[in-house]
């Protein structure tokens, strides 16, 4: 059977035959019926097996409300009784609550998690924040989103050593690197330093 | 339609269900997914698709939603290869069961050419997959069966890192949509806990 690829290109060329457009669609049906999947050659790291029981369904419901912006403020004391009481989140739910882990946000978040949780983060470097990696060694090595949380990560505790560390780097870096590392600044800015940053 | 005597009793889970309108026309309809329990002669459950239909602000049909359970006899509109369906009887089961899907790609792919012999307009073919790992690759998205056959997922599937992480390396059962190129994933199954993608 001819293949699709040649029925394009002698209509591109101005083909006569009446009945191309009738083997087009005979071949085009052939070939959707026809789909071979190719084979998978990766290797999947499988995620290990869970030492803490999952919330109860009731509450999953209402965290993913909450994660979708309802009930704006109440996040922070459901992650935190979460925490205490010794659950973790369901897994559809961990990349919409790594992605807002924002500095006081991030505490509450690792707890809950899982090894789900930080399995996920693995493969995805905006997320390094939840594998507990060194941040000095995610600024120095890490890509920049990498970067910018292991900056954000220092700045919630040590300001000065955070500047330290821009400063060290400037020359070296780009003109958008230093806009985002100086807007990661902008966590635990006190007011009268306001002036004065980085 | 109704008074056809060759309806389909059996236990049938709503998968799925979606929305869309004509903005044109105003005309929205609500698209429900359902599957059933009974096995064919493939050995998987039995797809069929229920449509209702509102104009502009009516309401439309609330009596199904995705994830609930039912009991009835069903009639499929007469067709090649008959999808579209109404409910003859029905009421409302309290448990919710796993379906049986698909076991792996290739069985699913004979189904889908099979349809496709039936039906040459077929658009879409529904199917519950079992044992499927989902995979990131930098080409995109994919999932791979239990003899690691390859179906790439859709590009307009925007739940990806969720499914991915609901699966985390292992396998699971999901429900989607096939277009004869990609996979548009609706469901997925965590042990028994459905969730809607």
């Amino acid at each position: 059977m001819t293949s699709l690829h040649s029925l394009t290109q002698s209509a591109m060329l101005g083909s006569a035959d009446d009945s191309l457009l009738v083997s087009a669609i005979q071949t085009g049906i052939a070939e959707l019926g026809g789909y071979i999947p190719a084979t998978f050659e990766g290797k999947s790291t499988a995620c290990p097996l869970e030492s803490q029981p999952q919330m109860p369904e009731k509450a999953a419901g209402l965290l993913k409300r909450l994660v979708a912006g309802e009930f704006d403020g109440l996040l922070p004391e459901f992650l935190q009784l979460t925490a205490e009481r010794g659950y973790i989140v369901p897994p559809e739910t961990l990349p919409a609550l790594l992605g807002l882990g924002k500095n006081d946000l991030r505490k509450l978040v690792l707890p809950v998690i899982g090894e789900r949780g930080r399995w996920l983060a693995a493969h995805n470097p905006a997320w390094a924040y939840a594998l507990g990696r060194d941040p000095r060694d995610a600024w120095e090595n890490g890509v920049r989103v990498e970067r910018i949380a292991a900056l954000e990560q220092i700045r919630a505790s040590e300001q000065g050593k955070a500047r330290g560390w821009i400063q060290a780097s400037w020359e070296q870096d780009s003109p958008e690197d230093r806009s985002l590392f100086l807007g990661a600044c902008s966590v635990h800015l006190p007011e009268p330093g306001r002036r004065t940053i980085p | 339609l109704l008074a056809s005597p060759d309806g389909i009793s059996d236990d049938w889970l709503v998968v799925a269900q979606t929305f869309e309108e004509d903005e044109k026309t105003g005309l929205r309809a609500q698209i429900n997914w359902l599957w059933g329990k009974a096995n064919t002669t493939e050995r998987t459950g039995k797809p069929a698709q229920i449509i209702n239909f509102a104009f502009r602000n009516q309401p439309l049909d609330t009596g199904l939603a995705s994830g609930l359970t039912l009991h009835g006899e069903l009639v499929y509109f007469p067709g090649a290869f008959p999808l579209r369906a109404v409910f003859k009887t029905l009421q409302i089961l309290p448990s919710p069961f796993l379906p049986t899907g698909f076991p792996d790609f290739s069985t699913f792919l004979d189904g889908y050419a099979a349809a496709l012999g039936l039906n040459p307009w077929l658009e879409i073919f529904p199917g519950v997959l079992e044992k499927v790992v989902v995979e990131k690759q930098e080409t995109g998205w994919l999932v791979y069966d239990s003899n690691r056959a390859i179906l790439p997922l859709s590009a307009r599937f925007s739940s990806s890192w969720e499914l991915f992480a609901l699966s985390g390396g292992h396998p699971i059962t999901i429900f989607g949509l096939w277009d004869g190129f990609s996979l548009l994933p609706m469901t997925a199954w965590d042990e028994k806990r459905y969730i809607q993608l």
